[in-house]
């Protein structure tokens, strides 16, 4: 890697409803407190990359922040919008064309399941009139295959939801801030075989800001510099199973999870045994079971009694999603994968208040997974 | 008999003496898709052979559709009770695995491996009464 790259200011709106305030002036939120946090003018930004789905064109916050002229791309890569906007950040600065960029991502969804429209996805209408437009059954049919695999129960579901809802209520900017027992999360509404009403994350609102600059101007802007180990995302292979996907191959390959992580860990010069804390995709509680093991953070059947024991809390060996996840914050498309990154900044600089992880963890990992197949990995540094 | 047509004219013929899902076969590489593809998702050639594929097939997952998805593209419910579904993906053996519906009786319930059939069923009708058929598979014989 030729120029290392620091994030040094974060923002973050609070996720969840926020009905006074549009998507964008919530980003515009977020990114004023990132400013606040470096000590930086808007005017010395120079380079923005921004996304969101449903809540308007990223670019448009220039009008908010005051309009410098700086060049501002509007990133759209679903799920993975976060993650595509600072990897094309951190190639900027390392490229050398920009020296203190912003990252955002921010949104605002109507209430409900996500609306899909077939065709945007390169379907047939078919497919939504036989009722398969929706990506819940996706998440639902890979786990029960999975579950069949490997023996993963569904307490171990139950278990996960469990635990986003307890991060949740020791996080602040969390939408869902009230613990939920595991029986109530096994009795309640079955929405998606085996999966159930708790263990879903819903669609909601929120917006997220970083400010990235070169590793070497890092102490400019602040003595807590974070560093991007490696960002990069990945669209799928062909034998997976994806979001959307009319048919499979018989012959399995590997996830584009796997893919993005190997490459991801390649690029870091390290394993998943250097890491301290991750983020991983929980659209819902199994997505989070089967990201553990494509992510390398452990073996395909071992999360039963990985959960069973703890070891994913906030006390245990390998904590995962600590600010409570998708499940906890729902997910507002853009600003989830920042989400991720700002969790993990925060956790990396011991300032993550009553959910902060063991003395001080070193190295973070942040994965996002989202329609039609791409996966997105950030490893961070302290 | 009212009119009725496939949910898509590509995915099979309706009406039709003994009606098959089309798939297509990659004629380099021999990649089956489904639907019927221009170019190949494993080598990226671009001849496809139009086949008919296998109405026999297993169970390799499943899950039911408990909330009316959002119409469109689901049917108008025309104020009826919304009815839950099941659907999954059937392997074709040798061929391809296929997201499908799921067509089981009262005494009959989903499982992994299940022998199943090809079968039809009228998904809505349209505004001029015409009857959308969609396709499903059906439990057939012994399941291991
Ligand atoms: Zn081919």
């Amino acid at each position: 890697m030729s120029t290392d790259v620091a994030i040094i200011g974060l923002g973050i709106h609070p996720f969840g409803r926020t009905p006074d305030r549009t998507g964008l002036q919530q980003c515009a939120i977020a990114v004023s407190d990132a400013l606040k946090e470096a000590n930086v003018a808007w005017n010395a930004v120079d380079f923005a990359f921004g996304g969101s789905t449903d809540a308007g064109n990223a670019d448009t916050l220039v009008s908010e922040l005051g309009l410098t002229g700086i060049p501002f791309m509007n990133v759209a890569n679903g799920c993975a919008t976060g993650g595509s906007a600072l990897a094309a950040a951190c190639n900027t600065i390392r490229s050398g064309a920009g020296k203190l960029g912003l990252v955002c991502g921010f949104d605002k969804h109507a209430r409900g399941a996500f609306k899909v429209n077939p065709k945007e996805w390169g379907l047939g209408n078919w497919y939504g009139e036989e009722g398969f437009a929706l990506t819940t059954q996706f998440f639902a049919m890979k786990i029960q295959r999975y579950m069949h695999d490997y023996g993963i129960t569904e307490v171990a579901l139950a278990r996960v939801a469990e635990k986003a809802f307890r991060n949740g209520a020791l996080n602040p900017n969390a939408w869902r801030k009230t613990p939920i027992s595991i029986d109530e999360i096994l009795t309640s509404q079955m929405v998606n075989d085996p999966l159930r009403k708790y263990m879903f994350c819903s669609p909601s609102e929120g917006a997220v800001a970083l400010l990235v600059c070169p590793a070497s101007d890092a102490e400019k802007y602040t003595k807590t510099p974070i560093f991007v180990a490696s960002c990069l995302m990945r669209t799928r292979r062909f034998g997976t199973l994806e979001v959307f996907s009319p048919s499979k191959a018989i012959e399995d390959q590997k996830t584009v999870t796997q893919d993005a992580s190997k490459v991801a860990y390649e690029e870091a010069g390290i394993g998943p045994g250097d890491i301290d804390v991750a983020q991983i995709q929980d659209t819902e509680s199994g997505a989070e079971i089967m990201h553990m093991a494509e992510n390398g953070l452990c073996e395909d059947g071992e999360q039963e009694h990985m959960l069973a024991r703890g070891e994913t809390d906030l006390n245990g060996r390998l904590p995962i999603n600590t600010d409570g996840g998708c499940i906890a914050n729902g997910e507002p498309i853009g600003a989830s994968g920042l989400r991720q990154v700002h969790e993990l900044c925060l956790q990396l600089r011991g300032t993550a208040g009553n959910r902060q992880v063991k003395a001080s963890p070193k190295t973070g990992y942040a994965q996002v997974y989202g329609a039609p197949g791409v996966s997105g990995v950030t490893i961070l540094n302290s | 008999m009212p009119n009725q047509k496939p949910v898509d004219a590509n995915l099979f013929d309706w009406p039709a003496s003994s009606p098959r899902l089309w798939g297509s076969r990659c004629a380099l590489c021999g990649n089956v898709s489904f639907p019927v593809a221009q170019r190949c998702t494993r080598c990226s050639h671009d001849q496809q052979d139009r086949f008919h594929l296998s109405t026999e097939g297993n169970l390799w997952s499943w899950t039911v559709q408990r909330f009316p998805p959002a119409s469109p593209p689901f049917p108008p419910s025309d104020g009826n009770p919304f009815e839950p579904f099941t659907l999954g993906y059937v392997e074709l053996p040798g061929e391809v695995r296929v997201i499908s519906r799921l067509f089981y009786n009262a005494q009959q319930a989903p499982h992994i491996g299940q022998n199943l059939k090809l079968a039809f069923k009228q998904l809505y009708c349209d505004a001029d009464g015409t009857e959308i058929i969609g396709y499903g598979f059906t439990p057939h014989g012994d399941t291991k």
